[in-house]
């Protein structure tokens, strides 16, 4: 799995833009933190080895049978 | 009172419905400004009701098994009439509900009595009901501390005695943690048990809505009551209710107390193998990668939390509670592949937890890492590190829900000096009769019980 940015200062400031999200200075420094607390409390998910075939669950969309 | 000794007392005549609410409005007028649990009081809908309750019995019309009971909903559920606000400025510039959420719908068809909405964290993301727009929710037992979260209100009205019931949704912790610190009993269903319908969304993948309640026998009633398909709810399962019924359920239980990551320290640590004993739980049992289930939730809460809300976090970031829309925007940001894995970890980890409910009917793990903490701190001690206070008290109940399991907090009084904790009873999906049969267990024996919190007994 990908693990988290090198550089999060970066991806954050290239990544807000194109989610439509206008960040001044400050809020984007917080928003980097944030994106960091994240990535550390995420490691042990993105370390998780998957088997080949690893299906997520799903709400689906079908309706169940009367 | 408990709940269901006033249901009892109300069909028998002995006081009226609209006795129960006006005693129960007294408290909230009395006490409300201290614990800051109530954002909206429903004062003319609650005689309404309590009135219809009161004209049913004298027609000898069943009133239904939660008659008279006063309860009070978070305010993510809607109330007709009431903006549905999820803790939020934003959202109570909107319209007023134009119907009741099912579990408050099917609550006023058994009868119970609607006080009004009670307050929490931002759109539910936090631990703590330090709710930047209505101030926080102040725990009973000590006013300087925290309620937990994000159903703060929930807890804290019920310690309190300002309500005999309450609801609240669970993410990530979200009832467990405010009943750990408040002192009630909580549940959090199996994913997909109970209608979610007319509740606000915060995480459509984890979601899951519940009682707290003062007893088993009243927990066990309001769930039974909440029970039913709503076809308007695309996640509930298409499952027949299966009611919990009359208690206490005697049957030999197999309990394990879960280790390692969930061991716990100090206080909570006491507590879960206080649990554990009286439940005689002599094995440890192992939960398959719990820093990862949590992880994954974390990563799905944030992702799922951040699309919601990214219309208005583009167009109006500054309305946001700033402990909420930092996160938010975070979330916004996170890549599709780590949200598609963290969903993949997920199903992993359900299929290598099931075999553990072959062996145990109960698994036994603390509710939060520590009691109550002031309100304002930022951060606490685990493991000898000092580490932030919001993410990490949903350590113990984050990897639970990640995998939809059914959990049921049950309180330990005075576990940290004069403050409860509470103690997650963990049992295989659909298994909420195990869940009750353990925890009235514990009840029967005088380990885990509810009582007001002491400045609120009189």
């Amino acid at each position: 799995m990908s693990q988290t940015p090198p550089d999060i200062a970066a991806y954050v400031k290239a990544a807000a833009p194109l989610a439509g999200l206008a960040l001044d200075p400050e809020r984007e420094e917080a928003v980097i933190a944030a994106f960091a607390l994240v990535c550390r409390i995420a490691a042990p998910a993105l370390a998780y080895k998957l088997p080949r075939i690893a299906e997520p669950p799903a709400i689906s969309p079908v309706p169940p049978a009367p | 009172m408990t709940a269901a000794e006033i249901a009892i007392a109300v069909k028998s005549g002995k006081i009226s419905a609209r006795e129960a609410a006006k005693t129960a409005l007294a408290r909230i007028a009395a006490h409300n400004g201290a614990v800051n649990a109530f954002t909206d009081v429903t004062s003319e809908r609650a005689r309404a009701e309590a009135d219809a309750i009161d004209a049913a019995i004298a027609r000898r019309e069943d009133p239904g098994p939660l008659a008279g009971v006063p309860y009070a909903a978070k305010n993510l559920f809607d109330l007709a009439g009431l903006a549905t606000r999820a803790g939020s400025l934003i959202e109570r510039a909107t319209p007023p509900a134009a119907a009741d959420a099912f579990l408050v719908a099917q609550l006023r068809r058994a009868g119970a009595i609607c006080l009004g909405a009670l307050n929490m964290d931002e759109y539910a993301y936090g631990f703590t009901t330090e709710n930047f727009h209505d101030g926080p929710a102040r725990n009973p037992h000590d006013l300087s501390r925290i309620a937990g979260g994000s159903s703060g209100g929930s807890g804290a009205a019920l310690a309190a005695g300002l309500a005999s019931l309450t609801l609240g949704t669970d993410t990530n912790g979200s009832i467990r943690v405010p009943a750990s610190l408040c002192g009630v009993f909580g549940l959090k269903p199996t994913f997909g048990r109970l209608s979610r319908s007319g509740a606000f969304p915060f995480v459509a993948s984890i979601d899951c809505v519940g009682p707290f309640a003062r007893d088993v026998a009243s927990l066990a009633a309001a769930y039974d009551a909440m029970a039913g398909r709503d076809p308007a709810d695309p996640a509930q399962a298409p499952r027949a209710a299966e009611p919990i019924g009359p208690l206490p359920l005697p049957r030999p239980l197999r309990a394990a107390r879960l280790g390692g990551y969930f061991a716990g320290e100090g206080p909570a640590r006491a507590a879960a193998d206080r649990v554990a004993a009286a439940l005689g739980a002599t094995e440890e049992a192992a939960f398959p990668d719990p820093a990862a289930a949590r992880a994954a939730a974390f990563l799905i809460t944030a992702s799922e939390g951040g699309s919601l809300h990214l219309p208005d976090l583009r167009a109006r970031a500054a309305d946001f509670d700033p402990n909420t829309r930092d996160r938010l925007l975070a979330g916004a940001l996170l890549p599709a592949s780590w949200v598609h894995h963290a969903q993949s970890v997920r199903r992993d980890i359900a299929r290598r937890a099931a075999p553990l409910f072959a062996r145990f009917d109960i698994l036994i793990a603390p509710a939060t890492p520590a009691a109550a903490t002031p309100i304002g701190q930022q951060t606490i001690a685990l493991g000898g590190e000092t580490v932030p206070l919001r993410p990490n008290l949903g350590i113990f109940t984050q990897p639970i829900s990640c995998l939809g399991l059914p959990v049921l907090a049950v309180p330990l009084p005075e576990a940290d000096g004069a403050l409860p904790i509470g103690v997650q009873l963990i049992a295989a999906p659909w298994r909420e009769d195990l869940l009750f049969a353990a925890a009235s267990a514990l009840e029967a024996i005088g380990l885990c019980r509810a009582p007001l919190a002491p400045a609120f007994a009189q």
